[in-house]
């Protein structure tokens, strides 16, 4: 049986093909490990110990109210009597899985917030933690001052 | 895993330093994590005449103190006309800080800060992953 040129060519690169495939297949190539992105540990509980988003918000709560007099000492009583303004404000806060605090903010409230005094707050530096909520949260706590 | 945090309020005024002129937020990372911030605040003026040479960036500042630090090449001479009042925006993601607590935000400063007299509100949104 004669094949044609254009037939020989197909049968051959189909060979050859075949021929890579299986040496590929049979041959132990060393996988390099997936690129190790920044580890982060994770000590985040079992989800049966996690607990109850009420539990959370009240200790978030809690560490807010333990916060607010060493607020008041750096923003209201340290600001000038003569325009410092009582005023509302939002403490925003996120915690990790583990319970750490990673992002915290002061927000004002339209006609309620004194801008100096918000500022301020903003300033201070905050460790908080809570009890390992097992996953990321964030809330926001009102508070005033004085 | 992501936390995120967004507020509003005043923030700093606009100065002839490079300082915070919106609300801040601060953010701790751990080695390797980055934070992401979208930050706008609405700046004018009401002088004869308008407000010249804002420039702005995206900034940090360690909590535990130091220097302001701009980040890329901000976005420079901004201006408006009397009586004009407009957002003005600025977004970066921090990486490759050492560990450690910062706050993050629009930073700013002009040569004649009294110019820029017409402020309003700003937000800003960060995200920790």
């Amino acid at each position: 049986m004669r094949l044609s040129q254009s037939s020989s060519i197909l049968l051959a690169s189909v060979i050859i093909s075949l021929g890579l495939y299986l040496g590929l297949r049979s041959s132990k190539t060393e996988v390099a490990p997936p690129p190790t992105t920044p580890a982060v540990e994770d000590p985040a509980p079992a989800p049966e110990e996690w607990p109850t988003q009420e539990q959370t918000a009240a200790e978030v709560t809690a560490v807010v109210t333990q916060a607010h007099p060493r607020w008041k000492a750096a923003c209201w009583d340290t600001a000038d009597p003569a325009t410092r303004q009582p005023g509302r404000y939002i403490s925003s806060l996120a915690f990790d899985a583990s319970g750490k605090l990673t992002i915290s903010g002061i927000g004002e409230i339209r006609d309620g917030s004194d801008p100096a005094i918000a500022q301020c707050l903003r300033m201070q530096v905050n460790t908080f933690t809570i009890s390992p909520p097992g996953h990321p949260v964030a809330y926001e706590v009102p508070i005033r001052m004085p | 895993m992501i936390t995120f945090v967004t507020t509003s309020g005043f923030g700093g005024a606009v100065t002839n330093a490079t300082a915070f002129i919106g609300p801040t937020v601060n953010v701790t990372l751990a080695v390797g994590q980055r934070a992401h911030m979208v930050s706008e605040k609405a700046l004018g003026t009401t002088v004869a005449g308008g407000a010249t040479g804002l420039n702005i960036y995206p900034c940090y500042q360690n909590t535990g103190g130091g220097a302001v630090i701009t980040q890329g090449g901000g976005i420079f001479t901004v201006q408006m006309a009397q009586n004009q009042r407009m957002p003005i925006g600025i977004n970066h993601v921090y990486s490759g800080l050492a560990a450690g607590t910062y706050s993050i935000g629009m930073c700013g400063s002009a040569p004649v800060p009294a110019n820029w007299n017409n402020a309003e509100w700003g937000y800003v949104s960060a995200l920790v992953f």
